[in-house]
C-alpha cells in the first residue's frame, strides 16, 4: 500500500502537486465524447469543449492541460453497452495526463486497471499490488486520480419486453501528473 | 421429352453431401459415388428440345460412366436466362428455374462430370416450344359486379406472351390493340395505359386512362393478336362486368376479443376523387355503454384519395394517438367503438344522414336504411387466438349488401386491398404461403418478387437510416449481405428494404439491391428510444411518419440511428423489442469509417444487427435466459461475441473469452472484427457445446464442440486443470453454464400472445394497462398502436 495517499492527504498535496488541483465543478451529465472528421494536432480549447486529434471532449470544465512535444494518443475499447475511450497525453513516452471513459470493467487502460466491486470503482497502477479504491481522487507515484463522474446504479429498467443494453458501469477518471 | 439417362448404374454407395463442403460456390450440387473400378466418363454436348415452359423445368442430361466409378456432377456455368439445380447427379436429373422470359429463345448451361481418372464437361441446351395456344383471363373476372370505379385489368396467362404482341389503345374511339375496353359492347373503346408486364411475362396489368363511370358494364377483350413466346395465337376472350355505385366502402374489419384491443376497421374509397372523411360519420356498439343501438363516431377531417385505404381505430382510452393519412382514432366522449363476434358497424353520409354502408356480423342488429343489408349476418371469428384476423370483401369491394361479400381472412390486411388467399403458414413467416407464389401478392405487395417462398421463412425488414456524416450510421451493403447470409443456411431468407439506397434509382424497386420501395433516409435526431420521456426522439414517431401501415402484420422496422443518449455521444450499440418487431442500431460517434477500418465498420454494423434481430427473435442474451458471457455459447447474442464475432473452434477458442476479461491470456483474435468481413463469423449458437459447470471445469475439453481445443478458462496453469472452480463468465457466482439451440427456438410471429411481446406499441401507454375489464382477463391483449401480430396455423 505505499503508493496510497489517503484523501486528507490529497488536499495538503494539492497546490505543491497541481495548479489546476482545484475543486472541479461538479458535473451533473459526462463529459460527451464525439468525433469529428477534422483532426486536430495536439490539445485545442475550444469555448467549453476540449479537442485532442479527432476526438471532442463536451463540455470541459477542467484546467486545459499543456502539450508541448506531447503526443496524444487515443484508445478505445468497443463493446456492446458501448465504447470505453482512453486519451492520453505523453513526453518522453510517460504519460502525464488522462481522460479515461469507462464502460466496462474491468477495462485495462494504461493508467491502469479499473474494476467495480459493490458500487466502487478500484484502481490497481501495479499488478503486484492491490486495486486501491477510488472514491473521489487518489494519488499515486505524484499522479492524481481523479473522479470526475459515476453513473448511479440504474433507476429504472427498461420495459420487460425490451432488450437493456445500457452499461452496468459508467465511470470517468482525470490523470494528471506532475 | 427430355434426354434419357444412357446407362443403367449398379448399386453404388452414394455419400451426399461430403464434396458439396469442399465445393466452390459456383457449384450447384455435387455427389460422390464410389466404386471399385476406375474407367473414364463420357459425356456430350446435348440439346433439349420441344420443352414446355413451366416456372422450373425438369429434365435429364444424358452421361456415362459405365464403370461406375466414384463421379460427381456439378454445373459449371450457369444459364443466361436461369438457374440450374442438379436434382439427382445418379440419374442427370435437373431443375432449370427461369429467371427471365427470354429463356424462351433458347439458353444452355455446363455441366462437369469427374471421376478420380479424368473429367469431361458438356454443354447442355435448352430448347423450347409450345403449340398449344395460352390461356388467358381477365381480373375483374367475367360477370363480376360492383367493380371498384379505380379498378386495373389484369390479364393472366398460363404462358410467357410475346410482350411485342401486347398492344393498347392510347385514345378512345375505334377499338384497336390486342386488349380493349369498352362500354358499348366494343362499338368503341376506352383508352388504355401500361402495359405492365411481369411474373416472366404472364401477367399484363393495363388501367383504363380514365376513371370508369359508376354502375355501368364494361367488357374486356383479347384478341387473338395475342401470342405466346412461340407465336402461337390465344383464342379470343371477352368478359364484362359492371362497376359500384362509388362511394365509400367499409371494406375490412379486424377481429378482437380482448375488451382492451383497440378495435379496428378499414375504409375504402372507391370514387374518383377525393373524399374528405369528416362528411361522414359511423355508428357501432361501443363500449362501456354497450347498447345494441350503438353510439355515433364522427370522423376527422382527412381527405382520403380515390382508390386509397385509411384505418379507423379506436383510440387508446389512456393515452392519445395523432391520426395520420394511414389510421385516424376514433372516442366519443369516454365511448369507443366495440364489438366482439358481434357488430356491426353503420357508415353514414353527415349531410343527408342516408346510411352508406353497413356490415353486421354474429347477429342482425339492422341498419339504419333497412336496404342496406339484406339477409344473414356475416361471420367474424372472435377468440383468444384471433387476433390478426378480419373479415373483408375481396379484392374488387364486391358490395352485393349481404353477407356474401365478406369472407374471412386469417391473417388480415391493414390498410391495403384485401388479397389474402388462403390460410396457411406452413412457414412461420406470418405470410400465408399461397400469397408467396408467382404472381400473387399480399397486402398490394409483390412478395414473390421481393423473394419470397412457400416453404421458406421469409423475414422482411425496412431499413431506415438518419441523416448523419458518420458512417455508422448508414447501413453498409457488405453488413446486410453479411446478415442474410447468416440465416440461409437455415431456411431462412431475410429481405431487407433500404430503399434507394444502393441502387440510387428512385423508379424501380431491386430486391438484389435491397430496393422494396419502403427503406428511406430520415431526420437526424441525436438521441433516440422507445417512448422516451426525456427529450430524445421516439422511435414510433418516425414509425408512423415512414412506415407503411400495410407493412405492420410481418415487417420489422429498423432505425439506423446515431444514438440513444440525449446528447448524441456513443452509448449502447442497439435497443431491440424481445418477440416483437422494432430495432434500433446505434453506432454514432463510435468513430466508425471506411478509411479508418472498413472491416470493422462492416462487421460492427452486421453483428449488432443481427443481434438486435435476434432480440426480436426471442432470443436473450444467453439465448433462453439473460445470463451473459457464456463462453460456451456461441452467439452474437452473447456479449462476448457480439462485436468479437465468433471463434474458430479449435484455433485458440477462448480468445475472445479472455478479452472479455482483459486478462493475461488476451491475444489478438483470430478472424476479428478488424479482419475482413468475409471471415468474420456471424452466427447463432446451435446448442453444440457441453455445458461449462464452473465449480468442475474441465480445460482440456474447451468448449467440448466438434474440433474443440483446451481452453485455460482461469489464465493460470496452462490449459490443463481437469477440476477447476473458476466464474468465467464474471457474474459472482459459480454455476453450470449451458449453450443453446437458437436456431431451433426463433420465434417469428413477433411473439404472438406472449405476454413479454408489446406488438410494437408504443411504451407510454403499456400494453398491461387494462383500460376496460371486460370480459374477464385483459392484462396479455395488445393495443394500441396496431396489432402486429398472426397466430401460427395450429
Amino acid at each position: 500500500m505505499m503508493h496510497r495517499i489517503l484523501l486528507p492527504a490529497v488536499a495538503l498535496g494539492c497546490a505543491s502537486l497541481f495548479t489546476a488541483c482545484q475543486a472541479l465543478p461538479q458535473l451533473t451529465e459526462p463529459v460527451a465524447i464525439f468525433y469529428t472528421p477534422e483532426m486536430t494536432q495536439g490539445v485545442v480549447a475550444d469555448s467549453d469543449e476540449l479537442r485532442l486529434k479527432n476526438i471532442r471532449l463536451s463540455p470541459w470544465l477542467s484546467a486545459i492541460p499543456d502539450c508541448l512535444d506531447c503526443r496524444v494518443t487515443s484508445r478505445v475499447d468497443d463493446r456492446p453497452s458501448g465504447p470505453s475511450h482512453q486519451v492520453s497525453l505523453s513526453q518522453a513516452e510517460k504519460i502525464y495526463w488522462a481522460f479515461v471513459n469507462g464502460k466496462t470493467t474491468p477495462y485495462q487502460t494504461d493508467i491502469g486497471r479499473f474494476s467495480f466491486v459493490d458500487q466502487q470503482l478500484y484502481v490497481q497502477t501495479d499488478p503486484a499490488q492491490a486495486a486501491v479504491k477510488l472514491t473521489d481522487s487518489l494519488i499515486v507515484a505524484d499522479c492524481h486520480y481523479q473522479l470526475l463522474w459515476q453513473a448511479q446504479p440504474r433507476a429504472s429498467a427498461m420495459a420487460a419486453n425490451i432488450s437493456d443494453e445500457r452499461p452496468f458501469v459508467h465511470f470517468q477518471v482525470l490523470y494528471r501528473c506532475n | 421429352m427430355g434426354a434419357v439417362l444412357s446407362f443403367v448404374r449398379p448399386p453404388l454407395i452414394v455419400a451426399l453431401g461430403l464434396l458439396a463442403i469442399a465445393c466452390s460456390p459456383k457449384v450447384t450440387i455435387v455427389e460422390s459415388v464410389s466404386s471399385p473400378t476406375q474407367l473414364a466418363p463420357t459425356m456430350a454436348d446435348q440439346t433439349l428440345s420441344d420443352l414446355a415452359f413451366a416456372a422450373t423445368v425438369q429434365d435429364t442430361i444424358s452421361f456415362s460412366d459405365t464403370d461406375s466409378s466414384s463421379f460427381t456432377l456439378i454445373v459449371t456455368a450457369q444459364g443466361a436466362h436461369g438457374s440450374v439445380t442438379i436434382t439427382d447427379a445418379d440419374t442427370g436429373a435437373f431443375d432449370y428455374a427461369l429467371t427471365s422470359a427470354d429463356a424462351l429463345s433458347g439458353d444452355s448451361f455446363t455441366v462437369q462430370l469427374s471421376d478420380s481418372t479424368s473429367t469431361v464437361s458438356a454443354v447442355i441446351s435448352l430448347a423450347f416450344a409450345d403449340g398449344t395456344p395460352p390461356v388467358v383471363s381477365f381480373t375483374p373476372l367475367d360477370a363480376a359486379a360492383n367493380v371498384a370505379i379505380a379498378s386495373d385489368l389484369v390479364l393472366s396467362s398460363d404462358d410467357p406472351l410475346d410482350s411485342e404482341t401486347i398492344t393498347v389503345q392510347n385514345s378512345a374511339g375505334v377499338c384497336s390493340g390486342s386488349i380493349q375496353l369498352s362500354a358499348d359492347n366494343f362499338s368503341t373503346c376506352l383508352a388504355l395505359t401500361g402495359p405492365t408486364i411481369s411474373d416472366l411475362a404472364r401477367t399484363v396489368t393495363v388501367a383504363p386512362t380514365l376513371i370508369l363511370a359508376e354502375k355501368t358494364t364494361y367488357k374486356v377483350r383479347a384478341t387473338d393478336a395475342l401470342t405466346n413466346t412461340f407465336g402461337t395465337a390465344i383464342a379470343t376472350v371477352e368478359q364484362g362486368f359492371a362497376t359500384l355505385n362509388a362511394y365509400l366502402i367499409i371494406n375490412e374489419v379486424g377481429s378482437s376479443y380482448y375488451s382492451n384491443t383497440l378495435r379496428w376497421f378499414e375504409l375504402y374509397n372507391a370514387t374518383g376523387t377525393a373524399i374528405d372523411l369528416a362528411e361522414y360519420s359511423f355508428r357501432s356498439i361501443s363500449y362501456p355503454a354497450l347498447l345494441s343501438s350503438g353510439t355515433h363516431f364522427a370522423l376527422p377531417s382527412q381527405n382520403l384519395l380515390p382508390g386509397h385505404y385509411v384505418v379507423v381505430r379506436s383510440q387508446h382510452a389512456t393515452g392519445t394517438y395523432a391520426d395520420n393519412n394511414q389510421v385516424v382514432y376514433i372516442k366519443n366522449g369516454s365511448e369507443f367503438p366495440y364489438w366482439t363476434a358481434d357488430g356491426y358497424i353503420e357508415l353514414i353520409h353527415v349531410g343527408s344522414g342516408a346510411t352508406i354502408d353497413y356490415v353486421e356480423f354474429g347477429q342482425n342488429y339492422g341498419p339504419t336504411d333497412a336496404t342496406a343489408w339484406s339477409g344473414d349476418k356475416a361471420t367474424l371469428i372472435s377468440s383468444t387466438s384471433s387476433f390478426g384476423q378480419s373479415i373483408g370483401r375481396d379484392a374488387n369491394h364486391n358490395d352485393s349488401n349481404s353477407a356474401a361479400d365478406w369472407t374471412a381472412f386469417n391473417p388480415g390486411t391493414f390498410g391495403s386491398v384485401n388479397d389474402v388467399e388462403c390460410a396457411t403458414d406452413a412457414d412461420f413467416d406470418m405470410i400465408p404461403d399461397c400469397n408467396e407464389a408467382a404472381g400473387k401478392t399480399f397486402a398490394g405487395m409483390p412478395l414473390y418478387d421481393w423473394g419470397a417462398r412457400p416453404g421458406v421463412t421469409d423475414i422482411f425488414i425496412e431499413i431506415d437510416y438518419m441523416n448523419s456524416i458518420d458512417e455508422g450510421v448508414t447501413p453498409r451493403k457488405e453488413a446486410l449481405d453479411s446478415v442474410v447470409a447468416a440465416f440461409a443456411p437455415h431456411n431462412i431468407a431475410i429481405h431487407f428494404d433500404v430503399g434507394d439506397l444502393y441502387d440510387q434509382d428512385s423508379g424501380n424497386l431491386d430486391p438484389l439491391d435491397f430496393d422494396l420501395g419502403g427503406g428511406q433516409q430520415v431526420p437526424l435526431a441525436n438521441g433516440i428510444s422507445f417512448s422516451p420521456v426525456d427529450g430524445r426522439a421516439d422511435f414510433y414517431d418516425y414509425k408512423a411518419a415512414y412506415f407503411n401501415y400495410a407493412r405492420l402484420q410481418f415487417f420489422h422496422y429498423l432505425i439506423f440511428a446515431n444514438s440513444q443518449i440525449l446528447d448524441g455521444s456513443a452509448g449502447s450499440s442497439g435497443l431491440a423489442e424481445l418477440e416483437g418487431n422494432d430495432i434500433i442500431v446505434t453506432l454514432g460517434n463510435w468513430g466508425l469509417s471506411a478509411a479508418g477500418d472498413l472491416n470493422k465498420l462492416i462487421n460492427y454494423q452486421a453483428t449488432t444487427l443481427m443481434h438486435e434481430l435476434g432480440h426480436n427473435l426471442g432470443l436473450g442474451h444467453g439465448g433462453n435466459e439473460s445470463t451473459n458471457f457464456k463462453p460456451n455459447y456461441l452467439s452474437v447474442m452473447n456479449y462476448t461475441y457480439q462485436l468479437r464475432g465468433l471463434p474458430t473452434i479449435g484455433s485458440n477458442e477462448g480468445d475472445r473469452m479472455h478479452a472479455e476479461v482483459a486478462d493475461a491470456c488476451a491475444t489478438t483474435l483470430i478472424n476479428g472484427p478488424t479482419d475482413s468481413y468475409t471471415s468474420f463469423v456471424l452466427d447463432f449458437s446451435d446448442n453444440s457445446s457441453i455445458a461449462l459447470d464452473e465449480t468442475n471445469l474441465n480445460e482440456t475439453l474447451g468448449f467440448g464442440r466438434t474440433g474443440s481445443g483446451a481452453v485455460d478458462f482461469n489464465c493460470a496453469n496452462g490449459a490443463t486443470e481437469t477440476a477447476l472452480s473458476a466464474d468465467i463468465n464474471k457474474d459472482a457466482s459459480t454455476t453450470t453454464l449451458t449453450d443453446h439451440d437458437d436456431w431451433a427456438n426463433l420465434v417469428t410471429d413477433f411473439g404472438g400472445l406472449s405476454t413479454l411481446s408489446n406488438q410494437g406499441v408504443q411504451l407510454t401507454a403499456p400494453v398491461d394497462t387494462p383500460f376496460i375489464v371486460w370480459p374477464v382477463r385483459v392484462q396479455y391483449d395488445r393495443s394500441p398502436y396496431i396489432v402486429e401480430t398472426l397466430q401460427r396455423p395450429e
